[in-house]
């Protein structure tokens, strides 16, 4: 059905489509924190503008890594670890607005994390989707206590994103079978549709 | 107990003052109660939502009373949105 480099194609095509998402949330939060000055929004506003750039630059790196675009001057290597540091940084401040909300002090916090790979790529990656677990933790918690459609939507959104981030992990370990990158890619597809339907109304 | 953010404590101060805004505006008593703050918190408070426009102040005699002001009014409007959207990601505004 789909060969190897049609699925390549599409997930950096999938990250392209991500980027304008969540920079589309980025703009909302934006807009939120001018009209009400909310330290919340601000962080939620640079959550979503550092995952957006990491997204971009992953879509555009890749895109010129299989020669659809110019190649790049700058080493693919470097640019990517950039566009980890982003990611990382970008879910950083997701979980880290949870925190100053539930105003407790977590101490130990990232040392907690049990880091068994020694390349800074996939170092950051694991960072990465320790935040976003923490986040869906937040969320889930938020959702037990409010009660809404929204946060339960959001919650499914960072679990989804989560889950297609594990899932592809395990196609590094099963290269032929490409059905896995496909079903990790499908799941993506759906974090960021569940990510922008309750921000959706805002936007109008 | 949950604890209010500034937000929401300015959030609430002028939807107490919001109840009345076809009239003159509401004492400090009421917002008092119905803000649920201390008295020097809330003068402090009132002097700088009148002076960042968001509140105007009327006296009338001995009596000070305090309208919600256009600039107010959308605040409200867009604090009722974004709560919304706060809430969706499990965060307080």
């Amino acid at each position: 059905m789909f060969t190897d480099a049609d699925l390549v194609i599409l997930e950096y095509f999938l990250e392209i489509i991500g980027a304008f998402i969540v920079l589309a949330v980025a703009y909302i939060s934006y807009r939120g924190y001018r009209g009400t000055g909310s330290p919340s929004m601000l962080r939620l506003m640079f959550a979503f503008l550092l995952l957006g750039v990491s997204f971009a630059l992953t879509g555009i790196v890749g895109f010129s890594s299989i020669g659809m675009l110019p190649i790049l001057t700058i080493s693919i290597t470097s640019l990517l670890l950039v566009s980890a540091v982003l990611e990382a940084s970008g879910y950083f401040f997701l979980a880290f607005s949870h925190i100053m909300n539930a105003k407790v002090k977590y101490t130990g916090f990232v040392s907690s994390l049990a880091i068994t790979s020694t390349l800074p790529v996939d170092v950051l990656k694991s960072v990465s989707l320790f935040f976003l677990l923490y986040g869906i933790t937040e969320t889930v918690l938020s959702y037990i206590r409010v009660r809404k459609v929204e946060t339960l939507l959001i919650a499914c959104a960072f679990l989804l994103l989560a889950t297609a981030e594990l899932i592809k992990w395990t196609s590094f370990l099963f290269p032929s079978l490409t059905a896995i990158l496909a079903v990790s890619l499908l799941i993506r597809m759906l974090g960021f549709f569940a990510l922008y339907v309750p921000v959706m109304r805002v936007s109008s | 107990m949950s604890y209010r953010t500034q937000v929401k404590i300015i959030a609430d101060v002028l939807s107490a003052t919001n109840m009345h805004y076809e009239d003159d505006g509401a004492g400090v008593t009421e917002i008092l109660r119905k803000a649920n703050l201390s008295y020097n918190r809330l003068i402090k408070m009132l002097k700088d939502l009148v002076s960042a426009g968001l509140l105007n102040e009327t006296t009338n005699g001995k009596v000070i009373r305090y309208k919600l002001s256009n600039k107010g009014q959308e605040f409200l409007q867009i604090y009722g949105k974004f709560e919304e959207v706060a809430c969706s990601f499990g965060l307080r505004l």
